[in-house]
């Protein structure tokens, strides 16, 4: 009796975990599947999405490798003088202030949210969940209409501002989670010990949150590197073309370079990749900050 | 209500490379309550969740009642656990939470509205049934735990540490109503604590644990009176056993244990083991109860330089020192004595014990 | 309490006023999204588009056609009645709801699923998780355009795949029955989103205390009736949040409706979020593209309150 029992457990046991590996494996292709494809064609010669030769069929893989396209991304110039250096510098400019101003505007005010009482602080809090709820899209064209009066068009102001804001709405309820999350009692032993307000904060409160001001960061970047749409309509001069800008000049005219497109799209989407590995489980914490109910 | 037995029961984690849990014997009988007594890391807990089901032993064999268990999955073994930390379903009612085992036997509706209000009186919460955990005060939720476990009338309770979190007043109380409990419904209950307390006050019989090793098994009174090792000695009653390493030296007079610094006649019935005529290296032990003190001084006794005092309330216990050893001794409320004055400690009584100094076994 | 003004406080110093530290980040909301916000109302009541893009000296005027500027309607819903009387509104709309239904409850249901098998005993957990976050990852808008290329009727690879097990090429994007490229932005936009649910329920599912799964099976629950009792009321409060996030989110998403198809063929595929875009940058009608705008606001604004509330996100701590 005892054998038959054990036998039928692990049998069972045996198929389970069978069909739980062919599905994550399955579904780590699937997943995995259009990215190899941008590979595959980065790394062909030729322009056209049929360049990479189809291994057992189906796995895209470069027909010849070739590093053809990354040069050629490199030696391209447009216009007067815009090249590939030139956008990573925009990019990497932007992106950059962006980031920072947004940590910058987000600690205070989640700080604010947290630690302190005020009139209209419920208010201003929703006010800050509004944006959530409207199609983003459409506040350029008013966005653009204010610059354009302030003769900020076509300057770097005119996207790292909004950038700064964009995120600032989910930012700052992750900061406030993270800052309510730490017990008043830290900041009261520190009170006793002799610490200023600042330095309770830089010392205590900051260090015990680097995860939330992280995906803060994380979320600020993701905004700024990746943006198109305003990008399009506040840098008109080539020479102010951000990456996923001149990513774009590639799809436009009637033949489209998918080779060189592929290339450049890889090197945009790697930083990316990497900061977001390393950062996503910090992410999640901040982003159901109070949804689990122990 | 059933008996337990563990036979060689020994249980190494992967990885690890000394067991948790070595050689355990243990027979419980119908309807006794035995603790589980011992420090942390003792393997105490996962002994007790050997027993549950929890863990599986890596050698030994484990017997509810008459049947092996062995194999069987912790809902077949008809048992109830106490967590130390409850674990009740946040989510569920304390009525859910007392009706989910009954439910998850396929009880009838009715059955298990009788057997939940019948749990819930006998550990008073009638009147929180429908409240939720997180509405509960900790002792309110302690006896909710107990609840689940009652409801079903299982063979074995087991639990681990379930006073634990309660503050201390709620703990002693309470103790006393568990005992009360388990006396009445007669079901043999498996008890995990490091409080020796607890243990003296609940136990029918105690099982004293160290690394993973029982030292000694026997009841409150046995193993108080009688230890079987240094440890067991130490372990047990508050405060602990004073110890001295010293020469046990038997003669015609009498029994004499030298210390090096100071010596002190024994009573002989202590010492039979160690031949006339001969000496023996040992550690003496002697618990406060026992040992006397006086401001003036007397023949045969120690003296000692007072470094502090208990104050209890009903009794107080002295702490000397001499040289690198202390004593502590206890006295009565009105006894007084300054810090660094000088007194004297009776340490002559049929009530101490000698343990060899290698194995620490009790001697005789 | 405390005086007015400058406060003395425990701190022994002189505090900072909280209205200082928010007051960057307001000024930063009310300019770059109050303001657009609440222009972007007003300019629902106007005739603004590309040839009257000003606004006008006297705005109350009557609108011409001549005028390079743009007035207050005189029928101050007429866009709002244009918008919700032209047919294809109805058909933007039915798109918009199906779109936000048939993304959210498939990308929460895999998200769920998949965060039970990797919270289970497998072997190679990071390796798998790795892959999946891929879709998350890569920037959208470089892995919608190769959905796109995937597509293709002719050179697509879902295509040339289908062939191989003998089932007759689909016209995914341009076939006029509207069924295929709404399928098709679908299951793009599921790819695109399954790796972000799958994290928040690994998240809640290791939150749960190993002792209650225990307790559970001494009781006697085994396996699905531990999930059943256990595991899911726990993470019930998680499921409603990602359904709430996640329909909000879908119904605004518009790189997947429009990179893909653009919107079409047709309407067929056009949502709420891609018509607004349409109106403003292809036809230049920017009045009309706030309006349908505010529409999704406010058909949007329910949920969100319900979010707001259910997190207890604004509320402050106790």
């Amino acid at each position: 009796m005892k054998s038959r029992s054990v036998t039928a457990r692990t049998v069972r046991r045996v198929a389970s975990t069978i069909v739980k590996h062919a599905f994550l494996i399955l579904m780590a292709l699937i997943s995995v599947y259009p990215v190899l494809w941008v590979i595959a064609i980065a790394f062909s010669p030729g322009e056209s999405l049929s360049s990479p030769t189809l291994a057992f069929g189906i796995i895209p893989v470069p027909s010849t490798f070739t590093l053809v396209h990354f040069s050629s991304i490199l030696s391209l110039t447009v216009g007067n003088g815009s090249n590939f250096p030139l956008w990573v510098r925009n990019s990497a400019l932007i992106t950059v202030s962006s980031v920072l101003g947004s940590v910058a505007l987000t600690l205070p005010a989640g700080y604010a949210f947290s630690r302190r009482k005020f009139r209209g602080q419920q208010a201003s809090m929703f006010s800050f969940l509004l944006p959530t709820m409207f199609p983003g899209v459409v506040t350029i064209i008013p966005q653009f209409l204010l610059f354009s009066t302030l003769h900020l068009v076509n300057t770097f102001f005119a996207v790292i501002i909004p950038y700064m804001v964009g995120s600032l709405s989910l930012s700052i309820f992750i900061m406030k989670s993270a800052f309510d999350s730490i017990p008043r009692e830290i900041d009261e032993a520190a009170m006793i010990d002799g610490a200023g307000e600042l330095r309770i904060f830089t010392r205590m409160l900051l260090p015990l949150t680097l995860p939330s001001i992280a995906t803060v960061s994380l979320w600020a970047f993701m905004g700024s590197w990746l943006d198109w749409a305003l990008a399009h309509v506040m840098l008109q001069d080539n020479s102010l073309w951000t990456l996923p800008l001149a990513l774009y000049a590639f799809l436009q005219s009637n033949y489209s370079y998918y080779g060189s497109f592929s290339a450049m799209a890889l090197v945009m989407a790697v930083p990316v990749f990497i900061v977001f590995i390393v950062f996503q489980k910090y992410l999640v914490t901040g982003l159901t900050a109070g949804s689990v109910k122990g | 209500m059933a008996k337990l037995k563990l036979e060689h029961v020994s249980k190494t984690f992967k990885g690890a490379k000394s067991p948790v849990v070595s050689e355990v014997n243990l027979d419980v009988n119908e309807g006794e309550f035995l603790v589980l007594l011992g420090p942390s890391g003792c393997g105490k807990t996962t002994t007790l969740r050997m027993v549950a089901g929890l863990e599986t032993p890596t050698a030994g064999d484990i017997y509810i009642g008459d049947t092996l268990v062995n194999d069987v999955e912790p809902r077949d073994r008809d048992i109830a656990m106490v967590f130390q930390s409850y674990a009740l379903y946040p989510h569920m009612t304390v009525h859910d939470n007392l009706a989910f085992p009954l439910k998850m036997r396929k009880h009838a509706k009715d059955d298990i509205e009788k057997m939940v209000n019948s749990a819930a009186a006998t550990l008073e919460i009638t009147d929180l049934l429908k409240r939720r955990p997180k509405e509960l005060s900790g002792g309110q939720r302690q006896r909710v735990a107990l609840g689940r476990a009652i409801v079903r009338n299982p063979k074995v309770f087991l639990m681990d540490e379930p006073l634990s979190n309660l503050d201390a007043k709620l703990r002693v109380q309470t103790r006393v109503e568990l005992k009360n409990l388990q006396r009445r419904l007669g079901t043999t209950t498996v008890y995990v604590t490091h409080d020796q307390a607890e243990a003296m006050t609940l136990a029918d019989r105690v099982a004293v644990m160290k690394q993973g090793v029982i030292q000694q098994v026997g009841s409150p009174t046995e193993i108080y009176a009688h230890p079987a090792n240094k440890f067991v000695a130490g372990f047990l009653g508050s405060p602990t056993m004073n110890f001295m390493e010293g020469t046990l030296k038997v003669a015609d007079s009498g029994a004499y244990f030298d210390c090096g610094d100071f010596g002190f006649q024994v009573d002989p019935s202590l010492s039979r083991v160690v031949a006339k005529g001969s000496s023996k290296k040992a550690t003496y032990g002697i618990r406060a109860e026992d040992v006397e003190v006086d401001k003036t001084e007397r023949e045969g006794w120690v003296q000692v330089s007072v470094y502090g005092s208990e104050l209890m309330g009903s009794e107080q216990y002295v702490h000397g020192k001499r040289g690198k050893m202390s004593i502590v001794a206890r006295a009565p409320m009105d006894f007084q004595a300054a810090i660094g004055e000088s007194v004297w400690m009776n340490l002559y009584s049929p009530n101490g014990h000698f343990f060899d100094s290698e194995t620490e076994a009790a001697l005789a | 309490m405390s005086q007015r003004g400058k406060r003395r406080s425990v701190f022994g110093r002189i505090r900072g006023s909280p209205y200082l530290f928010i007051l960057p980040a307001l000024v930063g909301l009310v300019f770059m999204v109050l303001y657009p916000f609440a222009f972007n109302i007003f300019i629902t009541f106007t005739n603004m588009n590309i040839y009257h893009v000003r606004p006008c000296a006297d705005i109350f005027a009557q609108a011409t056609t001549g005028n390079s500027c743009y007035t207050i309607n005189t029928d101050l819903f007429k866009n709002f009645v244009f918008v919700l009387t032209d047919p294809a509104f109805v058909q933007i709309m039915e798109n918009s709801v199906i779109w936000t239904f048939s993304n959210v409850i498939p990308t929460v249901g895999l998200g769920l699923v998949l965060a039970f098998v990797l919270n289970s005993k497998v072997r190679g957990k990071t390796i798998y998780r790795l892959f999946m976050i891929v879709p998350w990852a890569m920037p959208s808008f470089i892995t919608l355009l190769v959905w796109k290329g995937m597509y293709n009727y002719q050179y697509g690879i879902i295509n040339a795949l289908l062939s191989e097990i003998h089932i007759p090429s689909i016209n995914w994007l341009e076939s006029s029955n509207c069924f295929n490229p709404f399928l098709a932005i679908v299951i793009a936009n599921i790819w695109l989103g399954y790796p972000f649910m799958m994290i928040i329920f690994s998240g809640a599912l290791q939150s749960i205390p190993q002792e209650l799964y225990e307790a559970a099976s001494i009781d006697g629950a085994t396996g699905i009736t531990q999930m059943r009792h256990v595991t899911i009321p726990l993470i019930r409060p998680t499921i409603i949040v990602a359904l709430l996030l996640g329909s909000i989110w879908t119904f605004n998403n518009f790189n997947s409706a429009y990179l893909i198809t653009g919107g079409g063929p047709g309407i067929c595929t056009t949502i709420f979020i891609t018509q607004a875009y349409n109106q403003a940058f292809s036809y230049f009608s920017f009045a009309i593209a706030g309006t349908y705008a505010v529409i999704a606001f406010i058909i949007l604004f329910v949920p969100g309150i319900f979010w707001t509330r259910y997190t207890g996100l604004t509320r402050s701590a106790a």
